[in-house]
């Protein structure tokens, strides 16, 4: 009983002296922190991953999707393997508090929502349809991590490069999206601007599909392509990806310089997707100028 | 009936089955433009479908019924049980766990003929497995459900397998290598499984005699002079080599060997030899009459003939359960 008050006391000067810290820890430095941080970030998809790499400051990215390490999907796979990544679980970004979650419209949509209702922000990005969304989430990207200068010297560079493809192109072959499962995509998809881009008709939106649909192999067949665009084989081996490459096809192939591929610079909303178009745009010269020979005779 | 009526009729139905199943097809065509298109080559993409992508999957779809039906007929003779069949007792399943293993590991890719022997590798396993089972207890309920077992444990090692792919397509095509699909054939599929199923064909077609002797008793048959040990590797390596190609490019189809035999016993018969020939076309018919099904109901997918072939043959096998337990009781 003699020995306890002192005890009481200093516990008392502990707590106060705690509660202080805890204070000055919980309100002081954070705001200080706020006024010249700019927000941190994890992303949760390969798409969005991109927009990061592309516009953030080393220090704002805390994850990214385990995806972009990937160097056959992830444009910026060198730069990405820097970071730490993610699988797109709640209890993974939320361990991780960033200021703001950034992910797909269509993926993850379980464990985003999740975060939400723990408090998170989170910010979903649609995926492009056409080129001026992908200039439209450069700048909503910009905005959400305070680097909106950087995001509007991308767009001017994507758009100034964008209108030197628009020349007029008087020969138009006509090709064909085939991806696994006998994929093709329509004319709200950014595979077809590339194909439009490149001065190529798009056989998907001939045939009237809007996003895209599967087609077999003999539907394809008889649409008579001039170039039939695949997706580069993926490792392991899926029955998918093998009707792409059923033998059939080749018959249509045979004055093609080589096998005509996708490849990682379609699959997102960077400004690389205009690489695809001065791709393909090698190809076509290759098809038209035995085409202008033909005509010529 | 005659032995060589029933096979002419029966030839005949492959023949008017097969006819038909060049002419269905996504594709918009007249009957009469994709016939002729068939037979004398218009320069056109419609030669190349159906040269190329048509005729190739009618040719698959006979050669795959025929050795599943003539599988069947031959493992019911020998195991003298109607509900022996290579897709119920697990063999057709173990042979696409074969497949799968050497496609996933890349092993399928280094020479042309590694896809089918895996195949063929995964259904000779299982059969011995079966053997082994059937030759401790004559029990038609240890053999049945020895094969359920053996079934559902290659089934989930093929999932097991498909998910772990790096290639993100591949779980999808669990249900190919269950149930089995024609869709998107070529000739590079007949050429890599038709040799290896004629040498199966071979070695089934020859068993006639020996289970014709069988029906009478195992004692009686070796009295007969009937080589019982080279009989039972002719039935295992038989079996697995058909059964096996067929699957490495079709997947596992069900059902077949059970149905066709018991559709085609009466009119042959006692003779288990005389149902061999017989059950290889009624298969081959069967497999053409499905896969016409498949695309009439829906065109623009690809429905899997295991769904039409179970519904066609649970019911059938349900029956002869039935009828085999009262039998015995």
């Amino acid at each position: 009983m003699i020995v306890a008050p002192p005890q009481f006391h200093l516990s008392t000067r502990a707590i106060l002296s705690m509660a202080l810290v805890f204070l000055f820890a919980t309100f002081a430095l954070p705001h200080q922190a706020f006024a010249n941080k700019k927000p941190t970030v994890v992303s949760m998809n390969l798409c969005t991953d991109q927009l990061v790499l592309l516009l953030a400051d080393p220090e704002q990215i805390v994850s990214l999707s385990y995806l972009s390490h990937d160097a056959r999907t992830s444009v910026y796979a060198e730069k990405a393997v820097a970071y730490p990544t993610n699988r797109g679980l709640a209890e993974e970004v939320y361990i991780l508090k960033p200021d703001v979650t950034v992910t797909g419209t269509y993926s993850n949509w379980t464990a985003s929502s999740m975060l939400e209702q723990l408090g998170m922000r989170v910010e979903r990005f649609e995926p492009a349809y056409q080129f001026s969304d992908i200039t439209a989430n450069i700048k909503a990207m910009g905005e959400l991590l305070h680097q909106s200068e950087k995001a509007k010297q991308v767009i001017a560079d994507f758009e100034a490069r964008l209108a030197s493809f628009q020349a007029d192109h008087a020969f138009q072959p006509r090709a064909a999206l085939y991806a696994a499962n006998g994929y093709t995509s329509g004319k709200s998809s950014i595979a077809h601007h590339i194909l439009i881009a490149a001065g190529f008709q798009n056989i998907g939106a001939e045939l009237g599909y809007d996003y895209g649909a599967k087609l077999a192999v003999e539907s394809l067949l008889m649409t008579s392509p001039d170039l039939i665009v695949t997706n580069p084989p993926g490792f392991g081996h899926a029955k998918a990806e093998e009707m792409t490459r059923h033998p059939a096809l080749d018959y249509f192939q045979t004055d093609m310089p080589a096998e005509v591929t996708t490849n990682k610079n379609w699959v997102c909303d960077t400004p690389l997707v205009l690489d695809a178009v001065a791709e393909l745009a090698t190809v076509r010269e290759a098809i038209a100028r035995p085409h202008s020979k033909t005509e010529s005779r | 009936m005659k032995q060589t009526t029933l096979l002419i009729i029966l030839g005949g139905l492959v023949l008017l089955l097969g006819a038909i199943s060049v002419m269905i097809g996504p594709a918009d065509v007249t009957l009469d433009a994709s016939l002729s298109a068939l037979i004398q080559d218009d320069g056109g993409p419609l030669t190349i479908v159906m040269r190329e992508i048509r005729l190739p999957r009618m040719l698959l779809a006979i050669f795959v019924g025929f050795s599943l039906g003539l599988s069947g007929a031959a493992m019911q003779g020998y195991l003298r049980n109607p509900l022996a069949e290579p897709g119920l007792l697990g063999v057709s399943g173990s042979a696409s766990l074969g497949a799968v293993l050497a496609l996933q590991t890349g092993f399928a890719a280094t020479a042309f003929y590694i896809l089918p022997l895996s195949a063929i590798t995964g259904a000779l396993l299982c059969a011995l497995i079966l053997l082994v089972i059937s030759g401790k207890s004559r029990s038609i309920l240890a053999l049945i459900l020895s094969g359920v077992a053996v079934s559902a444990l290659a089934g989930s090692l093929t999932s097991l397998v498909l998910n772990l792919s790096p290639n993100p397509w591949a779980a999808s095509e669990i249900m190919f290598w269950m149930m089995g699909s024609l869709a998107n054939t070529s000739f590079n599929h007949i050429w890599l499984a038709l040799p290896l199923m004629v040498i199966g064909w071979t070695a089934l077609l020859f068993t006639g005699k020996a289970i014709d002797a069988l029906t009478l008793g195992e004692d009686a048959a070796a009295s007969l002079g009937t080589n019982l040990r080279r009989l039972k590797l002719q039935i295992i390596f038989g079996t697995s080599f058909a059964v096996g190609a067929a699957t490495a490019v079709a997947g596992a189809i069900g059902f077949v060997g059970l149905v066709i035999p018991h559709i085609l016993r009466p009119f042959v018969g006692s003779h288990p030899s005389r149902l061999l020939l017989a059950s290889g076309f009624g298969g081959a018919a069967l497999i053409l009459l499905t896969d016409i099904i498949v695309r009439v109901i829906v065109p623009s997918q690809d429905l899997k003939l295991g769904v039409i072939m179970a519904l066609i043959g649970a019911p059938l096998f349900l029956h002869l359960i039935f009828t085999t337990g009262r039998k015995e009781s």
